[in-house]
């Protein structure tokens, strides 16, 4: 099973955020999912992924991600 | 980002960040009714207490990331102000090679017991630099840099609270006296030993006299300063046991993470020591309480009790507490001898 890819997305929006914490908690209040519980060892979830891109793309303002 | 976005942020985060301000200032407050409490300890403690009652709703939760986000730098920046490098210069060498050689210690006896108990890489690092350096002051800065989870601080954070506790009494009613150590030596010993530096100002002031309570600070401090050299070895620890599955991006955070930190506690702290800007140290300090408090306030108010491992807290107390055992003891009969 394949681990990682959920927490991936968490740490690329981080790096493109200047308030880390509070652009886990805007991920957190948009997809109702528990963000920062997510680490390395997180098994990846395609509909959890699609959900966490689409927040991402609202909080960074951004219609496509490098980490797509 | 929209002004009326803007402004919805600011009044989420409101209630999160007046009740981190509430925490603190009461913890400051109460710690200058009795030289028993600390500050620091309690406004985390007190925020703890506001999880359990309020179980992280949104409104809690925006303001905390932004007291976590904001005031943590801003708190160091204030904290490394409180640092005055020409009172360091003139200390003897040998307490600052102790101080090293206990700082190794923590991290070797923490490191092996938890692996043995199998409690996480995260909860163990922080462990070991709160029990290393400075406390609960030292898990907030580590915390970002080693992107630790909630349950990672909160169980680091209690080991901290109950070996503090612990070993202040311990050391003043027991080792003290039995140790026939000098006063001279006591200052020296609880400055290098105790985790937080209330403890410290609280062991050294059982003895009544207000110039080893002043110069065990200044030990405290020095040992202090070295929670940034330590947290980039700490990163290292947390990369390389981490392996390939650490991301570039994350790599990337705890770094940057590291590097802000680092420059912000140590230019204050060189600002402060070699320019005329030292006068202004003492002013800042109870903004610096407040603003530090604040931002553990909303760490702890970002816990969750409810959710801690209780094996790991209980065996992670008890390796921080076996830990300070073996450095105590390796203190008083190899660095220290009986004077």
């Amino acid at each position: 099973m394949s681990t990682g890819r959920l927490k991936e997305i968490v740490e690329y929006v981080k790096s493109n955020f200047t308030l880390k914490n509070l652009a886990i908690t805007n991920l957190e209040l948009k997809t109702k999912l528990p963000v920062g519980e997510y680490d390395e060892n997180t098994p990846d979830d395609p509909e959890k992924e699609k959900m966490l891109i689409q927040a991402a793309r609202e909080i960074l303002k951004k219609d496509k991600l490098e980490i797509e | 980002m929209s002004d009326s976005k803007k402004t919805n942020i600011l009044l989420m985060a409101l209630p999160g960040i007046a009740i981190a301000f509430v925490l603190s200032y009461a913890g400051y407050k109460l710690s200058k009714l009795h030289y028993l409490l600390d500050g620091f300890a309690l406004a985390i403690i007190f925020g703890l207490l506001v999880s359990l009652l309020f179980k992280k709703t949104s409104l809690l939760k925006v303001g905390s990331a932004i007291c976590r986000d904001l005031l943590i730098p801003i708190g160091l920046m204030l904290y490394g102000a409180q640092m005055n490098f020409n009172k360091y210069a003139g200390m003897n060498i040998s307490i600052i090679i102790n101080i090293v050689i206990c700082i190794v210690s923590f991290f070797i006896v923490i490191m092996l017991l938890n692996k043995l108990f199998k409690i996480p890489t995260k909860t163990t690092l922080l462990t070991c630099g709160g029990s290393a350096v400075c406390g609960v002051s030292a898990i907030a800065v580590l915390s970002p840099a080693v992107d630790a989870k909630e349950e990672d601080t909160t169980t680091a954070l209690v080991a901290i609270l109950v070996v503090g506790v612990i070993s202040v009494f311990l050391t003043w009613y027991v080792l003290y006296p039995l140790s026939k150590m000098s006063v001279e030596s006591y200052k020296a010993f609880v400055a290098t030993t105790l985790n937080q530096t209330g403890l410290v100002k609280m062991a050294a002031g059982f003895t009544g006299d207000k110039a080893i309570v002043s110069g065990a600070k200044v030990i405290k401090y020095v040992r202090t300063a070295l929670i940034v050299p330590l947290m980039f070895v700490i990163i290292l620890i947390n990369s390389f046991s981490g392996g390939s599955k650490i991301s570039k991006y994350q790599k990337k955070n705890t770094l940057q993470m590291g590097i802000l930190i680092g420059a912000l506690f140590f230019g204050m702290a060189l600002l402060f020591s070699f320019t005329g800007l030292h006068q202004y140290a003492k002013p800042i300090k109870p903004y610096y309480k407040v603003i530090f408090g604040m931002a553990l306030a909303s760490i702890g108010m970002s816990g969750d009790l409810f959710r801690l491992n209780v094996k790991h807290v209980v065996l992670n107390t008890l390796s921080a507490l076996i830990a300070w055992g073996v450095v105590i003891t390796i203190y008083i009969l190899l660095l220290n001898p009986i004077k």
